[in-house]
């Protein structure tokens, strides 16, 4: 039940199911030449919360692109700044300094184009999952017998076509952020901004909902940015992955995951590049010595 | 679910206080109400309360007139007359207590700039103010909404601008976020969030509602259930009396019921 069944075929062109690409020659360093548009531009954005002596720094001026069609991950600590760098873009809020551009044009308010998918789904749980995902095609006017179609086509997609009259509480949490993702979904965004989405399910469903998402993502072609503070998801989700340091939050370093699909959580280089994300976070051990190794 | 303890039904809701009792519960509601009528029968046919209330005070004979009275077609008339006042009374309490129940629990400061004073004319019996009532709206049926409706209107508000504190500001910002504006936020969240605790409120209503509009239909009004009361009074037809009595509460029963079957049916659970 918790598999995506009609997930379309995987395109055979995608470069990243091309096998190993060879460092820097991947999708991400054709980016990097300049041939993919940048959709995201952070430029120097930050933001302060309170003034005077209570003023706290949330995110210091930070300066990031990200690239149409990749799949962007944030990680960092607990209360780095990643969700208030994610409401910036997402036009919940303005920076204080520096500037946020999506599609070239600055951020001034929410837009449908680019949706935050919220870590608590943020089901309005008086409608059932069908529902659900009408919201954001009502609010956008469409008729309601297309309404219906599209969220149905959605629910299947997701692998929920059975429980379409289901109540958010009747739903398991891996359920309520599939309905909160289809709901996405349905509005058709270019962006999918997300906040920790799997950071309220246990880790079993946890691993299923990052498969799920990446399906998703390789068939759909959006942006998808992706704040989380588990390195691993990050990893096996991302394009690249930005490290953000500790209060102020600010982007460290990014990382580019050269990695082939399907990633293997378990191979040298999946655990080497956990290793090069935890360095940035200072937390891997001093290594001995060669001499002393056998 | 007829395996599923009885915690869990409760969860569900269809427990103690739904509108729509257990099959088991049916039978032992109707002894409740068998046994209810036999004490009283028996205390009044016994002369138990004393020589002035006889058989006529009894169940047997105010059923008997129950029954006379809805042939005549009189009992019709003046539910009708009653029940028309009630829902107009409630209707005008719903119309200003929701809209200012959704501002009062918006808004904090004019929660504490009013809360001292809702909670005072809240206490304030509304048959304090017959006097006022009919200076105001003189004699006839325009007093006896306006105390319907003032004794309603509390409940309403109240109620509402609870309803309005279990609205997730995370629903708000889902609905701002598909590029909804004020409207769509009260339409698509704020409406469908409160109306549980607003049916609620209007249950709460309909009971003072019920308990205020017999006496003020004692006073300068010549139809309604209060007014056949002194009525039955005045003509030493104490069978009557008990029939009225027997109608407004069955009457008021199942308003309520019905109001239960409304809110269960908008109601949701997080």
């Amino acid at each position: 039940m918790e598999r995506v069944n009609g997930a379309p075929e995987r395109d055979g062109s995608d470069p990243r199911t091309s096998g190993p690409a060879p460092g820097g020659t991947g999708q991400a360093g054709v980016r990097r030449a300049g041939l993919v548009d940048e959709i995201i531009v952070v430029d120097g954005a930050g933001r302060t919360f309170g003034r005077g002596n209570t003023a706290v720094e949330a995110l210091a001026a930070t300066t990031l692109e990200v690239y149409e069609g990749e799949f962007f991950c944030l990680v960092g600590p607990s209360g780095c700044g990643k969700s208030t760098l994610l409401n910036l873009v997402a036009g919940f809020d303005r920076p204080d300094r520096g500037r946020v551009l999506v599609q070239g044009r600055p951020v001034t308010g929410p837009d449908p184009r680019r949706l935050l998918v919220f870590q608590d789904y943020g089901l309005l749980p008086w409608r059932s999952a069908i529902g659900n995902v009408e919201l954001g095609l009502e609010i956008m006017g469409i008729p309601r017998e297309e309404r219906r179609s599209r969220a149905r086509a959605l629910l299947e997609r997701v692998g929920l076509s059975v429980f379409e009259d289901k109540k958010p509480h009747e739903l398991s949490g891996g359920m309520r952020q599939r309905v909160n993702i289809a709901r996405s979904l349905a509005v058709d965004p270019d962006i999918l901004l997300m906040d920790e989405p799997f950071g309220a399910v246990d880790a079993l469903t946890r691993m299923g909902l990052q498969a799920d998402l990446l399906e998703l993502h390789r068939a759909g072609g959006k942006t998808v940015v992706l704040v989380t503070h588990d390195i691993e998801e990050a990893i096996y989700l991302g394009d690249r992955v930005a490290v953000m340091s500790e209060r102020p939050g600010a982007v460290r370093a990014t990382v580019n995951v050269d990695l082939t699909w399907p990633r293997d959580r378990t191979s040298a280089e999946f655990t080497h590049l956990r290793e090069v994300i935890l360095e940035h976070f200072r937390l891997v051990p001093e290594r001995r010595a060669p001499e002393y190794s056998i | 679910m007829s395996t599923a303890p009885v915690a869990a039904r409760r969860i569900a809701g269809r427990q103690w206080g739904s509108w729509k009792p257990r099959l088991g519960d049916v039978g032992l509601r109707l002894l409740g109400v068998l046994a209810f009528f036999s004490v009283w029968q028996a205390a009044t046919s016994a002369g138990l309360l004393g020589e002035a209330f006889g058989a006529d005070f009894g169940p047997v004979r105010g059923l008997r007139a129950l029954g006379r009275l809805t042939a005549s077609g009189v009992l019709v008339e003046q539910s009708s007359a009653s029940l028309g006042r009630l829902g107009l009374g409630l209707g005008i309490a719903v119309l200003i207590g929701a809209p200012l129940g959704v501002l009062v629990g918006y808004s904090r400061p004019l929660d504490a700039a009013t809360s001292v004073v809702f909670q005072f004319l809240r206490m304030t019996s509304p048959l304090a103010l017959v006097p006022v009532a009919l200076v105001a709206f003189g004699v006839g049926s325009r007093p006896v909404v306006f105390l319907v409706a003032f004794a309603a209107v509390w409940p309403v508000l109240l109620s509402t601008a609870h309803g309005v504190g279990r609205v997730s500001p995370i629903w708000k910002r889902v609905v701002r976020g598909f590029g909804g504006g004020d409207r769509a936020v009260v339409r698509k969240v704020i409406l469908p969030a409160t109306v549980p605790d607003l049916l609620q409120g209007v249950r709460l209503a309909l009971g003072v509602g019920w308990v205020v509009i017999v006496p003020a239909e004692m006073l300068g009004v010549d139809s309604g259930l209060g007014y056949q009361i002194l009525d039955a009074r005045d003509r030493f037809a104490y069978d009557e009396l008990v029939a009225t009595i027997l109608a407004i509460g069955l009457l008021g029963y199942l308003t309520d019921l019905a109001l239960r079957w409304l809110k269960e049916r908008y109601s949701w659970s997080a």
